[in-house]
């Protein structure tokens, strides 16, 4: 009797070693994901920089720059994905900030930072769907090698820069999130794009010039 | 021998943990990730994460498993869920399938700028996320993880 209730112990505690190892191993196996470079907060644009122009591609294949909009008096550039559900549940806000802002000078245009090898949904293809879809009437602009989300310092989608025009520089005056609430627009009570622009509007200082929320980390290419 | 008995039940349902536990997943505002933050008996590691988001789910095991080894070093990992709140059955769904035997809590609190700095300055609110937390000793990275890296920040706190 004695010598059965050893073996059962023995078994048990083999087992559950055994077990333990498995699942290590089996996160071992697991592990092909490679850390993202991501950047602290200090690199890329600070509030104050002046952009330098860029050329990406747009989602109707013509090159998009930001000298393309002579008229503008400054622009709403939102980093932007296909597979961030941030993203996704700030769409329709971001195409009635192009259609509030755009005849006033304050054109939208959004970049997909994303490497599409990362996300599928972000793939060029996938990206000119979408903007087929829910007709965007602002540029959604591939970012392929990702050098001009690097640039402004762009973290995660969604995020925002507000740029103006001062004596023909362009001009960092806004960096953030759109609003207070990602999860339901009828939940917002700060708009912080909105406040920034209309106030750049009538040559106001911005109030909240900078913001963070939470969003999709933006996958770099190794 | 009963106590030789007794010791091994222990044994093995400690090293088997993950496939006896039962989850449920609380709701949380910022103030009660702050008391959360604020335990002072050992080592929390708070991963940041949403269940859509395959960098954090891919990296979920790394922390399981840490959370595992280091349990007698006073390592506790809990996991912060980021989904929306109308999400919530998903995020238990997938606890489940994923059997995570980690603390994990959803935090409803949408006005994302009003806490970030409160978890740190350095987060500029990309996730994955991970905080790890010893009385007044606080590191943070917005970054993915393996187990070695993982293991090499943990050990800061030894």
């Amino acid at each position: 009797m004695k010598k059965q209730f050893l073996v059962v112990v023995v078994m048990l505690v083999v087992g559950g070693l055994f077990s333990t190892y498995l699942f290590k191993k089996a996160n071992a196996a697991e592990l092909t994901e490679t850390p993202n470079n991501t950047k602290n907060g200090t690199l890329g644009y600070v509030l104050g920089d002046v952009v330098v122009d860029f050329k990406l591609k747009n989602v109707d294949g013509k090159i998009v720059s930001l000298a393309d909009f002579p008229s503008a008096k400054g622009f709403i550039v939102v980093f932007t994905s296909n597979h961030c559900p941030f993203s996704k549940s700030y769409e329709d806000r971001v195409i009635a900030l192009d259609r509030k802002y755009e005849t006033q000078g304050f054109p939208v245009i959004t970049i997909n930072p994303n490497d599409p090898e990362a996300y599928e949904e972000d793939s060029f293809a996938n990206m000119q769907a979408r903007a087929k879809e829910k007709n965007y009437p602002y540029p959604y602009l591939a970012d392929d090698t990702q050098n001009v989300s690097k640039m402004f310092g762009a973290m995660r989608t969604p995020q925002v820069y507000v740029l103006k025009k001062d004596a023909g520089k362009i001009v960092v005056s806004y960096i953030g999130a759109i609003d207070d609430n990602a999860q339901d627009p009828s939940g917002v009570t700060k708009r912080y794009v909105e406040d920034a622009v209309n106030n750049l509007l009538v040559g106001k200082p911005i109030v909240t010039t900078f913001t963070k929320a939470v969003g999709c980390a933006i996958k770099w290419k190794n | 021998m009963k106590l030789l008995i007794t010791f091994s039940i222990i044994i093995f349902l400690s090293v088997n943990y993950t496939s006896f536990a039962q989850k449920s997943i609380e709701v949380i505002k910022f103030q009660d990730l702050e008391k959360l933050m604020q335990k002072g008996d050992g080592i929390y590691v708070f991963n940041f994460w949403a269940s859509w988001c395959k960098p954090c789910v891919a990296e979920m095991p790394i922390f399981e498993t840490l959370a595992n080894d280091f349990r007698l070093n006073n390592v506790s990992v809990i996991f912060i869920s980021l989904d929306f709140k109308r999400d919530l059955d998903a995020v238990k769904r997938f606890v489940e399938e994923h059997q995570i035997a980690s603390q994990v809590f959803l935090i409803d609190e949408p006005d994302y700028n009003s806490w970030i700095d409160k978890v740190s300055p350095q987060w500029s609110g990309a996730i994955p996320a991970t905080l790890i937390i010893k009385g007044q000793q606080k590191e943070f990275y917005e970054q993915s993880f393996d187990y070695q890296m993982l293991s090499e920040k943990i050990r800061h706190f030894f």
